[in-house]
């Protein structure tokens, strides 16, 4: 049994039908990548698994559990960490008080305020500083900081390393690896295609809602034709 | 006009600005984190002003009148909400209308428990008198009225910046979806907003009540100088509410000293300066 196992989920934005029965798993410890193109449905999936956008049929179950039907913050009172597309930093909370937010659901673990500081040293420093002050590869350590405060099993990541400088891209990487070693899942949404294949140990390629590719993501590394057909490059 | 014609104006300017920030804060936190315009905003306060005075009538003294007043209307604000607006937060013209529902029953209601007549609210012997500086008069009670809300808004903001409950409601403000997605129970703190706004405003009904009164149609007149406030402060912003509510209530003395026959015109020179020039409104976030 995965921690994760979406199954057959098809979600809806109105009348707009996303999400065409996809179905994918995630486990602990390690990183699965979700890739494709622009507006292909990726942000989509990490929104039906967090609750903002439930499905409207198919199973989403955590841990064994049935989630899909119920509320995001009883989703993420489970275990389940979003670092979302955009960071969505709270503009008008200091960094000490967003995490505060993120430890909401009191899951006891090895993260805290303090190992948060330990691991983004940056983050200390800004403490009292407000969201909105940030620059993007700091709004992004805390968004990830946040996620961790409530010691999730799974960590949703959608394209975290959107806008930032190469140099903090690298550090993203060496984060990414280190969180999984502590036994975490995380899902990787990402566009940026050689730092999903430095840390992804699985990967998926979805094109207009559907699942086209699952694999070792060492295959996208060397098989153009898999490249260029679903990911344009 | 003389220094004392200012003095005398800013003060009676301080004291009903104190009295709209009673009815505004509420307004704009229920706006800002539900997205609900609350038109039964200003029934609240007049509902809490009759049950004050009815209450002294059977012998209660002043503040213990107006707390009750306050916490009954507080439970009728949050059956009102449970029962009905908890569905629409995030759909404004549905909670608007139905505010403006609920605004029409408790008038009526008002009208057939209290009667037409306008009712004068005492306020509590010991803050009776006036005072007297050189030849300049004025109620001991405004001097109250303006230290008592400005010791509920230092309650307010202090709740606000220096708790978890506070820090999830602006969490909350800012990004409401995001919030959910990290465990925050986002609609324990709509209930709580929601019961706080109508705490206040119901409770602001017996202590504006010595400077308004109570008389059925009050609150319609009342409705708009606190849309005015949320509008000049910012949605959603309570330093906007309380700069606002006394920047409102100043220009609404001094108007009606200076232009009578244009006091209703002068409040909305600054909501039209505002809406022209920085329509978020002094504090608010850039829309």
């Amino acid at each position: 049994m995965s921690l994760l196992d979406v199954v057959d989920i098809h979600t809806y934005y109105e009348h707009s039908h996303v999400l065409q029965g996809v179905s994918m798993q995630a486990e602990s410890g390690t990183v699965t990548a979700l890739l494709g193109r622009n507006g292909v449905g990726k942000t989509t999936l990490i929104r039906s698994v967090i609750g903002f956008t439930p499905p409207r049929t198919g199973r989403v179950a955590f841990a064994g559990e049935a989630i899909e039907k119920l509320p995001s913050h009883e989703i993420a009172r489970r275990g389940v960490g979003l670092v979302p597309q955009g960071r969505r930093i709270f503009p008008s909370l200091t960094v000490r008080e967003n995490l505060a937010v993120g430890g909401v659901p009191g899951r006891p673990g090895r993260w805290t305020a303090e190992t948060v500081y330990e691991l983004f040293p940056r983050l200390r420093e800004r403490s009292g500083n407000y969201g909105g002050q940030l620059s993007g590869g700091e709004q992004q350590m805390l968004a990830i900081g946040r996620a961790l405060m409530a010691n999730p099993v799974l960590l949703l990541m959608d394209e975290p390393s959107e806008g930032l400088a190469p140099l903090i891209v690298r550090e993203l990487e060496a984060t990414m690896s280190r969180l999984k070693e502590t036994g975490l899942a995380i899902v990787l949404v990402e566009q940026n295609l050689p730092l999903a294949l430095a840390v992804a140990d699985t990967a998926y390629i979805i094109s207009k809602g559907r699942v086209v590719f699952h694999g070792d993501p060492e295959i996208l590394r060397t098989d153009h034709a898999v490249r260029t057909t679903f990911l344009g490059i | 006009m003389g220094i004392q014609f200012y003095v005398q104006n800013a003060l009676g300017g301080l004291a009903y600005g104190s009295l709209l920030f009673l009815i505004a804060s509420g307004l704009t936190l229920i706006f800002g984190l539900m997205r609900i315009i609350n038109l039964a905003q200003t029934a609240f306060y007049l509902l809490g002003a009759y049950i004050g005075l009815s209450l002294v009538g059977q012998g209660w003294n002043f503040w213990l009148a107006g707390l009750a007043g306050g916490v009954l209307t507080m439970a009728l604000g949050l059956a009102v909400y449970s029962a009905f607006l908890h569905r629409y937060h995030a759909d404004p013209l549905t909670s608007l209308l139905l505010t403006l529902g609920f605004a029409l029953i408790l008038d009526d209601g008002i009208l057939a428990r209290w009667g037409g007549d306008p009712h004068a609210i005492a306020p509590p012997a010991m803050l009776g008198g006036s005072i007297t500086v050189g030849s300049l008069v004025f109620p001991q009670y405004w001097l109250a009225l303006i230290g008592i809300s400005f010791l509920i808004a230092a309650i307010m903001f202090l709740s606000l910046q220096r708790t978890m409950l506070g820090v999830i409601i602006r969490a909350s403000v800012d990004d409401e979806e995001m919030a959910r997605g990290l465990g925050v129970d986002v609609n324990r703190a709509f209930y709580i907003v929601f019961a706080a706004g109508a705490l206040i405003a119901g409770l602001g009904g017996m202590l504006g009540g010595p400077i308004t009164s109570a008389y059925p149609g009050l609150d319609g007149e009342l409705l708009p100088l606190a849309f005015a406030v949320v509008i000049v402060g910012g949605m959603g912003s309570l330093t906007g509410a309380f700069v606002g509510s006394l920047l409102i209530g100043l220009v609404n003395a001094f108007g009606k000293a200076m232009f009578p026959e244009l006091s209703y015109f002068t409040i909305f020179v600054p909501v039209a300066l505002i809406m022209a020039f920085r329509p978020q409104g002094l504090f608010g976030r850039k829309l």
